[in-house]
C-alpha cells in the first residue's frame, strides 16, 4: 500500500465521522431547516365574522418545515386536545377535529394518493365506513378534495368531513367529525373552519 | 479485475447521486437520506481514487523494471 492510499483511507475515515456527527450531532436540526414557527407558540384570539355569526376563533399556526407553516381558525370554545409537531386536535360537543399535514409522494397527485391510499386506508381502520359524497373544491386559491363519510363508534354513528389541501410540498388535512344527528347544525361551523385554511407564503 | 473494480465504485457514487438529488424522500426519512446518500458519495470517490492511484503505482512499477 503506498502513502497516497493510505493518505486517502485516513481523509475517508475522517470524514464519515465528521458526516456521522453533522447528521446526528447537535446541528441536526439547523441542517435540515426544522424551526418553530414563532406565532405557533400561542394562539392567536381574534374576533371574526367569517362563520357569519360573531363566534370568537383561534388562529393556529403549524409548527414544521417552513415551507409546511399554515394557519387556520378555530371557534375558542372548542378544546385544544394534545398538541403535535405539524397540527393540532380539537374536541368539542358530539364531536373531534384534526388538522396536520400529509406527506404525498411526487410520483403521485393528491386526488390519486387520497383515492388510492388514504380512502382504502379509513375504510379498513373504520368500523361501518360509508362514503357520502366526494367532491373537488377550491380553499384560497389552492385546490382540494373533500372526502365525506359516516362510520360507527361503540353503536354511535358519525359524519365525518375530511378535507385535503394542495400545498407546495405537503397537503394540509382537516377532519371534522361530528355525530350524525349534529350535522346539520354544526355544517355552519364546519364550512368556514375548512375555508379559514391557508399556506403561510 | 480493475474494471469491475471501477465499475462497483461509479454504481456506487451514481447510487449516492441518485439518493441525494433524485429520490422522494418522506419527510420523516430526511436524516437517514442525508447520511446514506453522502455515505455512499464518500465512499466511492474514495474507492475509484484508491483504484487509480493503484493502478497507476502498479504501472510505474512495471515501467521501472
Amino acid at each position: 500500500m503506498n502513502n497516497k492510499i493510505i493518505f486517502i483511507l485516513v481523509l475517508t475515515l475522517a470524514a464519515l465521522g465528521m458526516l456521522t456527527f453533522f447528521t446526528f450531532g447537535p446541528a441536526t436540526n439547523m441542517r435540515i431547516g426544522i424551526r418553530v414557527n414563532p406565532s405557533s407558540l400561542q394562539p392567536t384570539s381574534i374576533s371574526n365574522v367569517a362563520t357569519g355569526t360573531n363566534a370568537a376563533l383561534n388562529v393556529y399556526h403549524n409548527r414544521d418545515l417552513a415551507e409546511n407553516f399554515y394557519t387556520i381558525q378555530f371557534p375558542q370554545s372548542w378544546q385544544l386536545g394534545q398538541n403535535q409537531a405539524g397540527g393540532y386536535t380539537f374536541t368539542f360537543g358530539g364531536g373531534t377535529a384534526k388538522v396536520e399535514t400529509m406527506d404525498v409522494p411526487d410520483n403521485s397527485t393528491l386526488e390519486l394518493y387520497v383515492l388510492s391510499q388514504d380512502e382504502p386506508k379509513l375504510k379498513s381502520s373504520l368500523s361501518g365506513y360509508k362514503r357520502v359524497n366526494y367532491q373537488k373544491l377550491s380553499v384560497n386559491g389552492s385546490d382540494a378534495y373533500q372526502l365525506t363519510y359516516t362510520s360507527t363508534v361503540n353503536g354511535t354513528s358519525y359524519q365525518t368531513v375530511r378535507t385535503y389541501i394542495t400545498g407546495a410540498d405537503k397537503a394540509g388535512v382537516i377532519t371534522l367529525t361530528a355525530n350524525t344527528n349534529q350535522v346539520g347544525s354544526i355544517a355552519s361551523i364546519f364550512n368556514p373552519t375548512i375555508n379559514s385554511f391557508h399556506w403561510e407564503k | 479485475m480493475k474494471q469491475i473494480f471501477l465499475f462497483v465504485s461509479l454504481a456506487v457514487i451514481g447510487f449516492g447521486l441518485y439518493l441525494k438529488f433524485f429520490y422522494d424522500t418522506p419527510d420523516e426519512q430526511i436524516t437517514i437520506n442525508f447520511f446514506v446518500s453522502w455515505f455512499l458519495i464518500i465512499v466511492g470517490t474514495s474507492s475509484l481514487l484508491m483504484n487509480l492511484f493503484w493502478a497507476s503505482k502498479k504501472k510505474q512499477k512495471s515501467i521501472e523494471e
